[in-house]
């Protein structure tokens, strides 16, 4: 072979081989699909809790919803097909569980109890100890913790890449086959249509009294109410509970202002929250607050689940704060390190008041629920 | 012809190394920042005795007879009417006026468009006016300054905003293992008040010039000593506007804040 043709070969290999396999499926030309466009507006009551922030490159689509659904309710993302996400987050309970610690795949135990999911969209960190900020990348951890779905995302894509009807659905919602990103995607379209909004709260919201029996009244009073002792009586007309869980949503969705903190559950943390995440010895001990929207279902209570009644939790906030917990979140300790003493009256207000959050309509609206089911 | 081999196998090497580099993308080089149209850059910092204001680090000494010491945990302000004012008197709004600060979350900068002159002084309303502040939170935005989901500026239960938040705790000693909690909470119509800072040490002194096609940066600084000047937190360290004593000491503060000149705008 002369040198010539050997130059001017290579030449033409330097020019050509920058085309992409057409065959390589990450530089797939999408197929023909039509997925059905969903207006943001028709999930989320704007006129009751705004407009949330929304992930601008994850439209919502019926195709895509569904798919999420599937996927949330599909025992085959868990490694031995035995669970899926739906197993720990059950729509009667507003998805916790009546479990005061989870179990993932054997009966292995997980460390804290099942958050409840709802009004996802409308908070911006994610987890008991807020380590997650956006649902995409929180879907993955449950998914291959060891003592909760134990699976590895290759055997998940290709178990999702031999399944016909995510074969099919993929197509359908993002013009692709199988594969655990838009797995992510589909999750997490799915996750954010979990809207709670028709509770009884949400129609008295912000006050109209009215619709409150008497009891209900003096429970709302309370919870919205400041500390205030009365010099005579030695009573507090209010329990201050707004600060961490007010507004329409019953939550604090900046997590600076309540929205993680140390509620005074411990002195010394076994468990060090949000602190074993940054690090820092000032976070230890907080957790994320969550929303009291059908707080009488989402039993028990806490990020360890250790309150089994609202009774309990009621009986801490009022009576057993402990104000020498190096990280009380300041708005807990602004009452003068005293404790509420709520008498039996005004704890039973609070509790009638807390439950007008149960939003039975949410518990059983079909659109959440598991579509494998007949 | 031995040589001419040479070359020719020299230059195949340097075809196939030709052929390996172009296929990888060239990296995405950010176009270079051309500003087309005059504007200015705040940068609002909150400050103690001139030093950065930190968050659940450290301990602050309190500006008091008694010597308390300070962490700060939250800290954030709802502005309206952010306005800069020419050498005239004429004021040019910055977008629409409001504005969200959050110190810790470094929400501090924030870039506007305005016309390219001298400017001698920045105006702000801390709060909203009672329309705005008693108005239907959910009619803004999602990514709106006033959107209360957003800034958790907003309780709905008060039918209002809250102006200013900053929650920390206070102790009597550094060696004090007893901490207390700071809640200073500045909301309701009487709260709201209106500042004018001027560029360096009084109106007039200085100006900040804004140039066509370029960014004047303008800092703007909060001295946070001086909003807590002479209080002594063991006695007061709670306020949510509200009720005799709280609105009493909310006040105070609030009138700190001019007292001492909290606000500055350095001269440039």
């Amino acid at each position: 072979m002369k040198p010539g043709w050997l130059l001017l070969g290579l030449l033409v290999l330097g020019f050509t081989s920058c085309k992409k396999d057409p065959e390589d499926p990450l530089h797939k030309i999408p197929s023909v699909y039509k997925p059905t466009p969903v207006d943001p507006t028709t999930i989320f009551p704007v006129g009751k809790f705004g407009m949330p922030v929304l992930p601008s490159d994850n439209p919502f689509s019926q195709e895509g919803i569904y798919l999420g659904r599937m996927l949330f309710y599909d025992p085959i993302l868990s490694f031995d097909s035995s669970i899926s996400c739906g197993s720990c987050h059950k729509q009667e309970y507003a998805f916790a569980e009546p479990q005061r610690l989870s179990k993932g795949i054997n009966g292995l135990q997980v460390g804290r109890n099942a958050s409840s999911l709802f009004n996802l969209a409308y908070s911006r960190k994610f987890f008991w100890d807020a380590r997650q900020n956006t649902l995409r990348e929180l879907v993955f951890e449950p998914i291959q913790e060891h003592n909760e779905m134990a699976m590895t995302l290759p055997l998940l894509a290709k178990r999702l890449a031999r399944t016909d009807r995510y074969i099919e659905y993929f197509d359908k919602a993002f013009g692709s086959k199988p594969n655990v990103f838009d797995m992510s995607k589909a999750l997490e379209q799915f996750l954010l249509t979990l809207v709670s909004k028709d509770s009884r709260f949400n129609g008295f919201f912000p006050g109209k009294f009215s619709m409150l029996s008497d009891d209900e009244k003096r429970g709302a009073l309370l919870f919205n109410g400041l500390v205030n002792f009365d010099v005579v009586t030695g009573l507090t007309t209010g329990a201050d509970c707004f600060h961490c869980h007010g507004g329409a949503l019953a939550q604090q969705n900046n997590p600076d202002m309540g929205g993680i903190a140390n509620n005074g559950l411990d002195g010394n943390f076994a468990d060090k929250g949000y602190g074993a995440i940054t690090g820092n010895p000032a976070d230890r001990g907080l957790f994320k607050t969550p929303s009291l929207f059908n707080i009488a279902v989402t039993g028990p209570y806490m990020h360890d689940g250790r309150f089994a009644t609202l009774d309990e939790v009621i009986d801490h906030y009022s009576d057993n704060v402990n104000y020498l917990s190096p990280t009380i979140s300041p708005m807990m300790a602004a009452h003068g390190n005293r404790q509420l003493k709520l008498t039996a009256e005004q704890k039973a207000s609070l509790k009638a008041f807390l439950m007008t959050m149960t939003d039975s309509a949410f518990l059983t609206n079909p659109a959440y629920s598991n579509p494998f089911k007949k | 012809m031995k040589k001419l081999n040479k070359w020719v196998g020299m230059l195949a090497i340097a075809a196939m190394a030709f052929s390996v580099q172009s296929c990888e993308e060239n990296p995405p080089v950010d176009p270079p920042v051309v500003n087309d149209k005059p504007g200015v850059e705040l940068n609002v910092a909150a400050l103690w005795d001139g030093q950065p204001l930190t968050f659940l680090s450290g301990w602050f000494e309190q500006p008091s007879p008694k010597k308390e010491y300070v962490q700060f945990f939250n800290f954030g302000m709802i502005v309206s009417k952010l306005r800069l004012v020419k050498e005239d008197d004429t004021e040019v709004m910055l977008g629409d006026g409001y504005q969200w600060i959050d110190f810790k979350k470094q929400r501090t900068k924030f870039k506007y468009e305005v016309p390219v002159g001298k400017y001698k002084a920045l105006r702000f309303t801390l709060g909203l006016d009672s329309a705005i502040n008693h108005g239907d939170p959910n009619q803004w935005g999602a990514e709106h300054p006033l959107n209360g989901n957003l800034t958790g500026m907003h309780w709905g239960w008060a039918g209002g905003y809250i102006f200013q938040a900053i929650d920390g705790n206070y102790k009597d000693s550094l060696t004090d293992k007893y901490t207390k909690g700071m809640s200073l909470h500045t909301a309701t119509d009487v709260m709201v008040r209106n500042f004018e800072v001027p560029v360096g040490a009084v109106l007039g002194a200085a100006t900040l010039e804004v140039k066509d096609k370029a960014i004047t940066p303008v800092q703007v600084n909060y001295h946070v000593n001086r909003f807590l000047k002479g209080i002594e937190l063991k006695k007061n360290s709670v306020s949510h506007s509200e009720g005799v004593k709280e609105a009493a000491f909310m006040q105070q503060l609030l009138g700190n804040l001019k007292l001492y000149s909290a606000f500055e705008i350095p001269a440039p």
